[in-house]
């Protein structure tokens, strides 16, 4: 059986959260915590309760299909840390020759 | 100036007892001496003295709406684009929202003068405002204690004097907590009545934003701005608002007025039980009926809350990567490297204890335990609530267990400072209108009370806090002017 700290480094990894030994240390104890605080949640009997996912319960409104002609490449330029010519620059993910 | 209310202040203005640019100036220089507390992230004094120029002549005109020329401040939560949107993070620090959100925009509408954005934990996650990245808020009424959190910076402002009144956002009590703890009042709304676009997300099923006042009057007047159907929201309801002010002298005999015996459990202050007991003798005088709930489900209440407020963040929180906007690590070699160091670099311990807690209750082999079965539990507390408000009009109780705590304080186990929230969080789950008033005060630090009401049901919850503050006074009470 694996250990808290163990599956939280892969949790860290899929959520893309960096974690150090120290950290990962008080996380898994925090979470340990966390998860034993929500343990009384499987005691209880829901046979027949529906998960509910939303106060209302309403169905989802949505908007008509109609096309916009709004280039937003201005703002999202503004908000991007680096970006050029109308793209996001990130690290180069393909190497050359392979 | 800044201990009128919002009808005192319309009235002012459109009778020229003073512009709007005195007062915006009042409020500015307030907000100036009051620096200790931290309420605000940022302040745009030409802004303000712009808009309240602009207000002034509205008012010169006999073209001011009842707001015009009111300064106010917005949590830091809210889009504005003349001033950065930092949510309380580092990884926002520097964003500039390309639009408004829609509460942003029907407020300005009315002609309000928006002088700062208030300070809050990050992402709106916490009861203290010690997770902000721009440092903790402290209590006007005792600056060596929290203001309450998330939205702790709108509730010390208002509970100062350094605005009339303020925006803030409510997942499990963010609005209410902090009203509690600075002797404010504070509503969450129905889910669906105040339109979320423009207001960053933490736990979307649970989000709502709300208005933060002195008196409950004031709260009808800015719930009849805020609140309106919004097309840019998914979730916002299109039903007729009614007129929140007018609704505010409903009689109170013959309201039923729940009682939970739970709320009075041996770890809630005796001074907070007195003071809801002294409360409902009032309205007990008054002819409302008193009849005792039981609610076996209160104490899942805090767990199903923490199990689906952090599945959501999870969810919502992935949007930072580091690229498109926000926080970028300055050091990475490959394009996983990149979005994990500018998540590490950009998000506070809370941030990733929710993050992970959510990706782990998410993840294969535990979703249907946890995740699935709180969201069954979260039904059946909503059907125990909702039936509960068919013989009841209101549940009445505290609004937390006990008054301000210290800042600073270490807790080994983060789940002790969540029990903060214990009387809170049921209104997020059920989608219920709740608010908090100030109901007296232990060892110097104010009370809350919370009244929980039907989907909709706000009039009813405005009129019966009115009632009562048209009868106490703790809703004027105001902290030592040497502390704010």
């Amino acid at each position: 059986m694996p250990t808290l700290e163990t599956e939280l480094t892969k949790i860290a990894a899929l959520a893309c959260i960096g974690m150090n030994n120290d950290s990962a240390k008080l996380l898994a104890h925090d979470v340990g915590a966390i998860m034993d605080f929500v343990e009384q949640l499987r005691a209880v009997n829901t046979a027949g309760v529906a998960p509910m996912l939303h106060p209302l319960d309403l169905h989802q409104r949505l908007r008509s299909d109609e096309a916009v002609d709004e280039n937003q490449v201005s703002h999202l330029a503004e908000m991007a840390p680096l970006f050029a010519n109308e793209l996001y620059l990130v690290p180069k993910v393909i190497e050359a020759g392979n | 100036m800044h201990t009128l209310s919002l009808p005192e202040l319309a009235h002012a203005l459109q009778n020229k007892q003073f512009s709007s640019t005195e007062l915006t100036a009042h409020f500015l220089k307030r907000i100036h001496l009051a620096k200790s507390l931290n309420a605000f992230i940022s302040v745009d004094e030409e802004h303000a003295l712009a808009m309240a120029t602009n207000a002034d002549k509205l008012l010169q005109q006999g073209q001011a709406k009842y707001l015009t020329g009111i300064p106010l401040a917005h949590k830091d939560i809210f889009c504005t684009k003349t001033m950065p949107t930092t949510c309380g993070s580092k990884m926002l620090a520097n964003f500039h929202a390309p639009y408004q959100a829609t509460l942003v925009q029907h407020l300005a509408a009315q002609g309000t003068v928006l002088v700062g954005k208030t300070n809050m934990d990050e992402f709106a996650m916490g009861s203290a405002n010690e997770n902000s990245y721009f440092g903790p808020v402290k209590n006007p009424w005792n600056l060596d204690y929290v203001p309450g959190g998330s939205s702790g910076g709108s509730a010390a402002a208002v509970a100062a004097g350094l605005v009339p009144f303020a925006t803030g956002s409510d997942t499990g009590g963010s609005i209410r907590q902090p009203a509690a703890f600075c002797g404010i009042s504070g509503i969450k709304p129905t889910y669906g009545l105040v339109s979320r676009f423009g207001m960053v997300a933490y736990a979307s099923s649970l989000d709502q934003a709300g208005p933060m006042a002195r008196s409950v009057e004031d709260l009808a007047y800015i719930l009849n701005t805020m609140s309106a159907f919004d097309e840019n929201d998914s979730t916002s309801v299109n039903n007729p608002r009614p007129d929140y002010p007018a609704a505010l002298n409903t009689p109170v005999k013959s309201m039923r007025i729940g009682l939970p015996a739970s709320f009075f459990q041996p770890q809630v202050d005796q001074d907070i039980q007195q003071a809801m007991t002294a409360a409902l003798k009032l309205f007990e005088q008054a002819g409302a009926d008193i009849v005792e709930l039981n609610l076996p489900l209160q104490s899942l209440w805090v767990p199903c809350y923490y199990v689906i407020a952090c599945a959501e963040a999870s969810s919502n929180l992935s949007r930072y990567d580091g690229i498109r906007f926000g926080h970028r690590t300055a050091n990475a070699d490959s394009l996983s490297e990149l979005i994990t160091r500018s998540r590490d670099e950009g998000f506070g311990m809370e941030v990733k204890r929710r993050i992970l807690t959510g990706t782990y209750v998410l993840s294969s082999g535990y979703f249907d335990d946890y995740y699935v079965q709180a969201q069954k539990v979260r039904r059946m507390i909503q059907q125990e609530l909702n039936e509960a408000l068919t013989k009841v009009d209101v549940i009445l109780g505290p609004t937390t267990p006990t008054c301000a705590f210290k800042l600073g304080e270490t807790v080994s186990d983060p789940t002790q400072r969540y029990l903060a929230d214990v009387f809170t969080v049921a209104a997020n789950l059920a989608g219920l209108p709740a608010l908090s008033i100030p109901a007296g005060t232990s060892k110097g630090l104010p009370i809350g009370m919370q009244l929980m009401g039907a989907h909709f049901s706000e009039p009813r919850l405005l009129s019966l806090a009115h009632y009562y503050q048209q009868h106490t006074s703790w809703h004027q009470a105001r902290p030592d002017e040497q502390k704010g």
